[in-house]
């Protein structure tokens, strides 16, 4: 069963949080120390934004950009991981996450190349690139 | 890790810049604009990549994916030649696909809360450690006492993950091979039409 | 953030009105930078206005004429007085063009050309702005960022000619740059370093010029940076006779100047790496006997043996220009992948197999981050780069090539004809 409460404490601690005094000035100094939370943030509002665009959009090639901005917001949460674990581990396996990024940049490369190839080849023979006109084995 | 300062400064720019592109992008009527904007965004996070440090990262992310995949979607947007696509905003897809990512947007919130455990804002002690100055070995590199990220990159992609470089490279030849097999013409099927 | 090593002049510090006013920490890293910047981007623009001048006339003499000579003593103000022309042109956006990729497009292509300078080490100590140490994945990657310019350049002007130059030119580009990278890699490993003021330095503590290591990769890399800058003989995107103007078809006035000076910078860029990765950079072998190294006069010599070393290599741009025939297209891309990228696979693969040879045979021993030759080391290494690379290459080549080597002699068979006779009258 899933636990709402939860999801909503968080949230009611916060509001209570707001409300204790001081708390502007430790808002404002927390915005400033700029930590893996924030980075984390960034890369789950790419990851949705990505999301958003794979799903509504009708033009195929934009939909694989869309791909891309997905695998980059993969790509940001490894490298922030990569420079916090740095610090935490003294420097053991420390750039593991810069590699893993490189190769997630070189499987992204890979996988949108044979992507295009499939979209040009489609364009070939139905002339159109809107997913949903390109329907040939549709029941 | 800490960044303060200028470069909290600096991580702002770039986050509000890469998310507002992006916005922009899933939006944008044109595909070249998209394919421009999806450029920005890139950049944007390269900067990223160079506020922490991974200098190797960035400069692959630029040669990559802007100078390389993107050059390749520029391509191929303009050999098929796409028009404007039609302005009806309120389409079904566009309903369900909007439905589907509000809500993946609410679970993302939720998990990033749980993991705060409610002091999302007001979160770091002063004791944390900052970004450490670079080392300063002058035994390494000649002149002055530039960053080591590349060194220590290329020390352990070539020792520790030789097997997954080779595995890439395997990949891409296989992507290379798949791509000009996909996209010949087939002369034959021509003439004997 | 660590701090950025600039590398400041001691006097400038000390200056008198200055000085006393501005915190000597903040003259050294905040204002000296842009005193280098400002008189970096004075120069290199000043430089690639003359440049153009520098080019009619050379064509001029190779052509057994005058080039320009009317509009100052011998001609000198003539790019002023194009930049002025080119000023006070009208400036057009065609109908249907899209009008931000119009206007975007050139600033993309020049802004890609000029952002490299700032890497380039044009001089000793203080005459480098920045030395990152990604210096030539920077270079690189600021170059395949300026194609962008140009595809996006054919692509707004909405007609033809302009889209098939813009293709054309962008996939010769991209195709060279694999090339380009691929020839480095065989300096990469003497230098050891990514860093460009590393690199001059590593040649400079060897006492060698890395052309002596790598005459093919010095080769492949100077040819490839000929056809990455669209400059005969691999014009035929833009040349005159072919198709109108290529993507700057449409531009007009300011706008073609900036895609003009992003031409002359690309060239100016390649010819610096090539200086500073094959020849040596600002280092000559004598420079430290005359000079005392670190001075302020090291540092002025320094940068001018560097501006000597690329204004030779730009005047063998010039010249190639008017020696060779232009390219037909896929004698072009052919050149590129199956002449230039495995002969800088094979020089790679050579120059790392000799130098394993020579660390076991005890001639180089490997340090922390750079080589140590014996003499036996500088003899072993060059002979086997002239006298076992490049014919081993030469005989590659010809062998991968041996059926297009023909083409060009055989007689053509024409093709089969697929007529369909309509029998039905």
């Amino acid at each position: 069963m899933i636990n709402i409460f939860n999801y909503i404490a968080p949230i009611l601690l916060q509001a209570e949080a707001i409300s204790a005094p001081g708390i502007k000035d430790r808002v404002l100094e927390g915005l400033f120390n700029v930590n893996i939370n924030n980075f984390l943030v960034l890369s789950a509002l790419l990851f949705v934004i990505g999301v958003a665009g794979v799903l509504t959009r009708r033009n195929v090639i934009v939909i694989f950009m869309s791909i891309e901005l997905i695998l980059n917001s993969v790509n940001i949460n490894l490298v922030a991981f990569s420079r916090y674990w740095f610090l935490q581990s003294e420097g053991k396996n420390a750039y593991m996450g810069e590699i893993f990024t490189i190769f997630v940049i070189v499987v992204a490369a890979a996988e949108a190349v044979v992507g295009l190839g499939i979209v040009i080849a489609f364009y070939r023979n139905k002339e159109t690139v809107a997913v949903d006109e390109i329907d040939l084995m549709k029941w | 890790m800490r960044l303060v300062g200028l470069e909290a400064v600096l991580f702002y720019l770039f986050a509000v810049v890469a998310v507002l592109f992006a916005v922009f992008m899933i939006t944008a009527r044109n595909a070249v604009h998209s394919a421009l904007l999806l450029i920005s965004t890139l950049v944007a996070t390269a900067g990223l990549y160079l506020l922490v440090n991974a200098e190797f990262v960035a400069g692959v992310q630029i040669l990559i994916y802007v100078g390389g995949v993107l050059v390749l979607f520029i391509f191929v947007i303009m050999l098929v030649n796409v028009k404007e696509e039609d302005t009806n905003m309120f389409t079904r897809q566009l309903i369900v696909g909007g439905a589907l990512s509000f809500f993946l947007a609410l679970g993302v919130i939720a998990i990033l809360l749980q993991t705060q455990k409610g002091n999302f804002f007001t979160l770091v002690s002063p004791s944390a450690p900052k970004i450490e100055q670079v080392q300063s070995s002058s035994n390494i590199s000649p002149s002055h006492n530039i960053s080591q990220n590349t060194i220590k990159v290329g020390q352990e992609l070539y020792t520790k993950t030789v097997l997954p470089f080779e595995i890439a490279s395997l990949i891409l030849l296989v992507a290379i091979v798949g791509a000009v097999h996909l996209a010949r013409e087939r002369k034959q099927e021509k003439i004997y039409d | 953030m660590y701090l950025f090593f600039l590398t400041a002049p001691t006097w400038f510090s000390k200056l008198p009105i200055l000085s006393d006013r501005i915190d000597p920490m903040v003259m050294d890293y905040v204002v000296w930078p842009l005193v280098q910047i400002g008189a970096l981007l004075f120069v290199v623009l000043t430089l690639i206005a003359y440049l153009t001048l520098a080019e009619r006339k050379i064509s001029a003499w190779i052509q057994v004429r005058i080039g320009p000579n009317r509009v100052g003593p011998e001609g000198l103000l003539q790019p002023l007085a194009d930049g002025i022309k080119l000023l006070l042109k009208e400036d057009l956006i065609p109908l249907k063009a899209d009008k931000e990729i119009f206007v975007i497009s050139p600033i993309i292509a020049m802004v890609a050309a000029l952002v490299a300078l700032a890497v380039i080490p044009w001089g000793a100590a203080w005459g480098t702005i920045s030395n990152i140490d990604i210096g030539l994945l920077f270079i690189l990657a600021v170059s395949s960022f300026g194609v962008l310019g140009i595809i996006l350049g054919g692509w707004a002007s909405n007609s033809k000619y302009s889209l098939l130059g813009a293709l054309r030119s962008a996939a010769q580009m991209v195709s060279y740059e694999v090339a380009m990278g691929l020839a480095l890699i065989g300096a990469l490993m003497f230098t050891k370093t990514l860093a460009l003021q590393d690199m001059v330095i590593s040649q400079e503590r060897l006492q060698i010029w890395n052309i002596l290591f790598q005459p093919v990769g010095f080769l492949i890399y100077l040819i490839s940076g000929v056809a990455e800058t669209n400059r005969a003989p691999f014009d035929l995107p833009e040349a005159e006779s072919e198709l109108v103007a290529g993507y700057h078809t449409e531009y007009s006035g300011f706008r073609f100047s900036l895609f003009f000076i992003a031409e002359y910078a690309n060239m100016l860029i390649v010819s610096a790496i090539a200086v500073t990765v094959f020849l040596g950079g600002w280092y000559l072998p004598g420079l430290s006997y005359l000079f005392a190294p670190g001075s302020t006069l090291f540092v002025l010599a320094s940068i001018g043996v560097f501006g000597l070393k690329t204004l030779a290599l730009l005047y063998l741009f010039f010249w190639l220009r008017w020696s060779l025939p232009r390219y037909r297209y896929d004698q072009l891309m052919e050149l590129s992948w199956k002449w230039m990228i495995p002969a800088a696979l094979a020089n790679i693969v050579l120059t790392a197999s000799f130098l394993v040879l020579g660390q076991e045979l005890g001639l180089i021993v490997s340090q922390n981050n750079s080589l140590k030759f014996s003499i036996g080391g500088y003899v072993f290494l060059i002979s086997t780069a002239f006298i076992i690379t490049v014919p081993l290459i030469w005989i590659i080549l010809g062998q991968i090539n041996q059926r297009s080597r023909d083409f060009n002699l055989r007689e053509v068979q024409p093709l089969p004809m697929n007529r369909k006779v309509n029998k039905n009258n």
